[in-house]
């Protein structure tokens, strides 16, 4: 009789476990799951990125969350690896049901959460990854590009080259030896095909990632005799490259797609002045709204390994942001009602005005590029990208016939 | 000791005396597990296991060469990311190609390259095996990376999937459910992982080839021709290798370098080794234990690697037969003695 009972509640325990959850009570959380490298050698780089989105979502919960709910942001760890980042973004969608996907750094990790997205109909919004084809020829619906691409990231540093060195005649290009770099060298002829026609390709050299030595391709540049040197160059290569031409005592000056990051500029010291960064947002913007981000966001996290805003923090900021308005704009986290709420939407972001391009989803917002300037604690103690000039949108975009996307030649806008 | 040596010590750790019964046992125990598990897990679950699935089978053929033959490759992912990449550019060159032909198409291709790179690996032993597939190794995954026009470079390759699968050519499987691409990875990996089984269990070829492993000079004496016996042996581990791949591809509607480099040879190395590399099935164990730790470890700590590092060295210091050795052990001291 005993046993019979125990058997009972036993069944009865499971056949509760089994039973479908009650209804979402009106303060249950919307899981938002950020992408991020938070193992590995590229740890550093999104660590700003994560300091961005936490912000953020403490911002938007403070205003009273997502269409009444608060948000519940989940981290995963991407590895840099694009199917451990599929596996665990898959399983924060079955298991969490998380509505928003954020990320991620590397095209690879990128395409990999898109992928996802578009299988289970949640929004990816990416606050990097550039590759054009992703808005391009490649297009999926489920992304929502924050982040230049690569084409747009290009035409801002040869934009700013123009303003800051009129008189440019000669340029070298140098980057590396993969697809982006190969991409990134395309974008820079194109961009200066448009804005500066009269302006020499003297070199374009490819080096490999990770290269040791720089010296055979400073030699190049200096043989050239290039003015101004062009480079995607990111991370470690950047670094390396930046000291061996201070060292080397190369003239040109360099603009570099991935210069304006404090976590470059701290290691190269007054060897950059003069160099040109641009990005989608720079805490050097001079506009009242990224003044007052600046401010609060360092009242919030000084102290912390990203006490100020970056250009990064300022993308994920804009990324986290965009996904929430979007929400409000649309009352649900349904797929398609936020689509529509973000086609051609228009966004008073702290970088500034910004569309969201219906055809293809990239948003469509002028970058703030910089010349390195000597250490002014502002904010750094060491020499970081000065005033940002604003690169506006017309001398950047791509227009949407040129962009491989169906959706946009044929003209849905 | 050097870190080679550690690691063969694996390879050579007694077998264990645990009889066939116990073995039998939990193969089926653990392949009727895994063929139930859409039935009792919940859909993240099986998604996790669908991909551990693949790794395991890539680490079964992996230990094909390490347990029959005793030489440790530093670069199988080659066969793993070629079979993926092949399966992945098929897949986008004719979207209707029936996965019936698809995967042991690429299986054959893979196990074709096998063939041809085994016949220079398998003419040394030792640390000259473990470097000449390094080299080989290091070659794929840097032809992947540079080779941008077909493989997509950094990119990878995606949507190469179509909406509906073609499982057999008269068998369309229109938007497959996380649990329906499980059962089909399933169903072309337990028929190629129990036929390799057979084939080095249950035939002569098997027997000569750890015959070979256990004394070379002696099996050539007896008539065996060993470089032959080992580059047949290593041609089947990397048709394992590249159906594995190839499945992936399926399950997971990617393909990037991650399936390729060098990082991956090693990842394959400590699932097979966690499992156990003496019991056949031991690396599949191994993979699903990987996956389910290294995603259970990275939700708690950023530091997750360095854990994982730990446990392995613990592993294969403490307990060289790995998970399945430890299960051995058990049953040699709890039901076989008492049986």
């Amino acid at each position: 009789m005993k046993l019979k009972t125990k058997f009972l509640a036993t069944f009865a325990a499971a056949a509760l476990a089994a039973a479908p959850p009650p209804a979402r009570a009106d303060n249950s959380p919307v899981v938002f799951v950020a992408a991020i490298i938070q193992s590995g050698p590229f740890k550093v780089t999104d660590a700003q990125n994560l300091a961005g989105i936490q912000f953020a979502v403490r911002q938007i919960n403070a205003a009273g969350g997502v269409a009444g709910h608060p948000i519940q942001l989940d981290v995963i760890d991407t590895e840099l690896n694009a199917a451990a980042t599929k596996r665990k973004v898959t399983d924060e969608i079955l298991s969490r049901n998380a509505k928003v996907i954020i990320g991620a750094s590397g095209s690879d990790v990128l395409k990999a959460l898109v992928a996802v997205g578009q299988q289970y109909q949640v929004p990816v919004f990416a606050f990097a990854g550039e590759a054009d084809d992703m808005t391009g020829p490649k297009f999926q619906p489920a992304l929502f590009r924050i982040a230049a691409n690569t084409s747009m990231h290009a035409a801002a540093i040869v934009y700013a080259m123009k303003q800051d060195y009129p008189g440019t005649k000669k340029v070298f290009l140098l980057n590396q030896d993969y697809s982006f770099g190969h991409e990134s060298e395309t974008g820079f002829k194109t961009a200066l095909q448009r804005l500066d026609p009269d302006v020499q390709i003297v070199g374009s050299v490819f080096h490999p990632r990770g290269a040791a030595d720089f010296s055979p391709y400073l030699q190049q540049i200096q043989a050239s005799g290039a003015d101004f040197v062009l480079t995607s160059d990111w991370g470690a290569d950047l670094i390396k490259l930046l000291n061996q031409a201070n060292s080397f005592g190369l003239k040109p000056r360099i603009g570099g797609t991935f210069l304006a990051d404090p976590e470059i500029l701290k290691g190269v010291g007054t060897g950059a002045i003069g160099d040109i960064g641009a990005d989608v947002f720079q805490p050097t913007i001079e506009t009242s709204r990224a003044q007052a981000f600046d401010r609060k966001f360092h009242a919030a996290n000084a102290g912390t390994a990203t006490p100020w805003a970056t250009a990064s923090v300022g993308k994920s900021y804009i990324a986290t942001e965009l996904a929430a308005y979007a929400i409000n704009q649309a009352g649900s986290t349904d797929f398609g009602k936020i689509e529509k709420a973000l086609e051609g939407l228009q966004y008073a972001s702290i970088a500034g005005p910004l569309t969201v391009r219906a055809c293809d989803h990239q948003v469509q917002i002028g970058e703030a590029t910089g010349e390195v300037v000597p250490a002014n604690n502002k904010p750094y103690a060491f020499p970081f990208i000065g005033p940002a000039l604003i690169a506006p949108l017309s001398a950047i975009q791509v227009p949407p016939a040129a962009t491989g996307n169906p959706r946009c030649v044929a003209g849905t806008n | 000791m050097t870190a080679l040596e550690v690691l063969t010590r694996a390879a050579n750790a007694p077998r264990a005396a645990a009889p066939r019964r116990g073995e039998m046992l939990a193969t089926v125990l653990l392949l009727g597990g895994l063929a139930a598990a859409p039935l009792v897990a919940s859909r993240a679950s099986v998604n996790d296991l669908g991909q551990a699935l693949c790794l395991g089978l890539f680490a079964i053929s992996f230990n094909i060469i390490f347990k029959y033959s005793g030489l440790l490759s530093f670069g199988h992912a080659a066969f793993y990311g070629f079979g993926a990449y092949a399966a992945a550019l098929l897949l986008q060159y004719d979207p209707g190609v029936p996965l019936i032909l698809l995967i042991p198409a690429t299986a054959l291709a893979t196990g074709f390259l096998g063939l041809l790179l085994g016949h220079v690996c398998v003419r040394r032993e030792g640390a000259y095996f473990s470097m000449t597939t390094l080299a080989i190794g290091a070659f794929f995954a840097t032809a992947a990376l540079k080779w941008s026009a077909v493989t997509g470079g950094t990119d990878g390759l995606d949507g190469f999937m179509p909406d509906t699968l073609s499982v057999l050519p008269f068998w369309p499987l229109p938007s497959p459910t996380i649990s329906q691409t499980y059962w089909l990875v399933l169903a072309f990996l337990l028929p190629a992982a129990l036929a390799a089984w057979a084939v080095l269990e249950l035939t002569p070829f098997g027997q000569a080839v750890r015959a070979v492993k256990q004394n070379e000079t002696r099996a050539i004496f007896l008539g065996h021709d060993a470089h032959l016996i080992k580059l047949a042996n290593f041609t089947l581990a990397a048709a394992l290798a590249g159906l594995a791949g190839a499945l992936w591809a399926v399950d997971n509607g990617f393909v990037s370098t991650d399936s390729i480099d060098l990082s991956f040879s090693t990842t394959v190395i400590i699932a097979a080794l966690i499992g156990g590399s003496q019991w056949y099935w031991g690396p599949l164990i191994g993979a699903i234990v990987y996956i389910a730790a290294s995603d259970w470890l990275s939700a708690l700590t950023p530091h997750w690697q360095i854990w994982l590092g730990l446990a392995f060295i613990a592993m294969v210091l403490a307990a060289p037969g790995g998970i399945a050795g430890i299960a051995a052990w058990v049953w040699r001291n709890t039901v076989a003695r008492d049986g």
